[in-house]
């Protein structure tokens, strides 16, 4: 019997599978999908805007459009297929699901032609999509670019091993207030009579600083003052240098006594 | 016409040997150490490197950081064979990341977060950071002084890239005046349609 029907089948189109004795040719509609497999579905998305993104292009829904009641739907039935699944359901999809909710209950509302300067509660949403489908959409050309280590190979020849060792004497504060009196004293110089005051902080000339050390391996203690500043925004600047040497973001050495003093940025490049 | 073939051979050496881009900058202050030379003569040299490799498949390429020799696109056929199971992948996560911050930079995580919708995560910001594709460049000055990313040169380098305005255009922004308009048409329009509205009529 078994063997008859074995026959009869290969005749016929090739079955999928034979259940009970009756071949399969046409995959069942409610074709179970084990869970692991969805699993992976739902990781690949970057978050709720990901997700809502690919629900509206997935229909090809105008994005500037979107029926917030159909789509509110999906995204909460995705959403309740990751709790079923018991995936770790990151916080930003339910404050999405909230989001939605409140956008649809909003559009129910009838719209008072007085109140013109309401505006849709779905634009909001629009535009975070958009803005968040401008990036992604970049991100993608970038990772098209050409780099190293894929697209580009760097050429090199071996050097032989060589040490040169090199330390740097620690300097002292008095040496230090030493090289700030020299610049007070320049600055001097350069002093004329302007009173405007201004505002100056000790965190903003901590970033300048850093940004005019970050490309240099040393630069000059002096360089780092502006002599055309008033006596006030020289201080600042060494407060500035003081603070970020608290923080061990610079260090200053000085090669020699007397030497000149230079200023070097610990922040790894 | 070749300068100084001698200076030229010492710039393809400094080149080959050195971990990093070097910029005529700094192969100039190396150099006029031992040797009495100018910065053009560096220029040149370099320029006559260039020439020197037209019939290799070697190459001098400038990015961010300066100059540094690659091979040719026209190998990477064999290259890729070679260095196949070295190629590291990333997430797109990542990716995303990294584009919002050199289209956006300076930004905070915070700026990161709002326009990706999920919280930074901050194994990403560490890959980027320990490739030195990313750094601090200050603190925000609003309540908990957050810190602001930028992108650096080596990230630049990466993708064999001098400047940032090098990068892909940005996709423009959508017009929001236009945004409005179409959603006020369509939500009145909807509204009609309604089939609240509709079943309280009847």
């Amino acid at each position: 019997m078994q063997e008859k029907d074995f026959n009869k089948l290969q005749q016929s189109e090739m079955p999928f599978a034979i259940v009970d004795g009756e071949e399969i040719t046409e995959l069942p509609k409610d074709l179970y999908i084990p869970p692991v497999a969805l699993q992976v579905f739902l990781d690949a998305f970057e978050g709720p805007l990901d997700l809502l993104l690919y629900l509206i292009r997935k229909q090809n829904l105008d994005i500037l459009n979107i029926p917030i009641a159909d789509i509110t739907e999906q995204y909460v039935n995705y959403i309740n297929l990751m709790k079923e699944l018991e995936l770790e359901l990151a916080g930003e999809y339910l404050l999405m699901a909230a989001m939605l909710a409140e956008i649809k209950s909003r559009l129910l509302l009838p719209i008072f032609e007085e109140i013109e300067d309401e505006e849709d509660p779905r634009a909001e949403l629009v535009r975070r999509l958009l803005e968040y489908e401008r990036y992604r959409k970049v991100s993608e050309e970038i990772n098209e670019l050409d780099r190293v280590e894929r697209d580009i190979y760097l050429s090199s020849v071996e050097t032989g091993q060589f040490e040169q060792p090199l330390i740097l004497p620690d300097i002292q504060l008095k040496e230090l207030v030493v090289s700030f009196q020299e610049v007070l004293k320049k600055a001097e110089m350069f002093s004329s009579l302007h009173f405007t005051k201004e505002p100056l902080s000790v965190k903003e000339r901590m970033i300048r600083i850093l940004e005019k050390i970050e490309n240099e391996d040393f630069v000059r203690f002096e360089d780092l003052f502006d002599l055309e500043e008033q006596k006030i925004g020289l201080v600042v600047t060494f407060l500035a240098l003081l603070e970020l040497m608290k923080e061990l973001l610079i260090e200053i050495v000085q090669a020699e006594e007397f030497g000149t003093i230079h200023v070097k940025t610990l922040i790894e490049k | 016409m070749t300068t100084d073939s001698n200076l030229k051979n010492t710039i393809e050496a400094l080149l080959l040997s050195s971990d990093e881009p070097l910029s005529a900058d700094k192969l100039y202050k190396i150099i006029s150490n031992k040797k009495n030379i100018t910065k053009a003569d560096v220029l040149d040299s370099i320029n006559d490197l260039e020439d020197d490799y037209k019939s290799k498949e070697i190459e001098v390429s400038k990015v961010a950081s300066g100059y540094r020799i690659q091979a040719k696109k026209s190998i990477n056929d064999y290259l890729n064979i070679i260095f196949a199971e070295k190629t590291p992948r990333y997430s797109r996560a990542l990716m995303e990341t990294l584009s919002i911050i050199a289209y956006k930079q300076p930004v905070t995580r915070g700026d990161i977060e709002s326009i990706r919708g999920v919280s930074v995560s901050s194994s990403i910001m560490r890959t980027l950071s320990d490739r030195n594709w990313i750094k601090i460049i200050g603190y925000r000055d609003v309540p908990g002084k957050p810190a602001m990313f930028s992108t650096t040169p080596e990230f630049l380098n990466y993708f064999g890239l001098e400047r940032l305005d090098e990068l892909p255009d940005l996709p423009d922004i959508i017009e929001p005046k236009n945004l409005d308009l179409e959603l006020d048409d369509q939500s009145k329009s909807q509204n009609k349609e309604d089939p609240i509205s509709e079943s309280m009529l009847n």
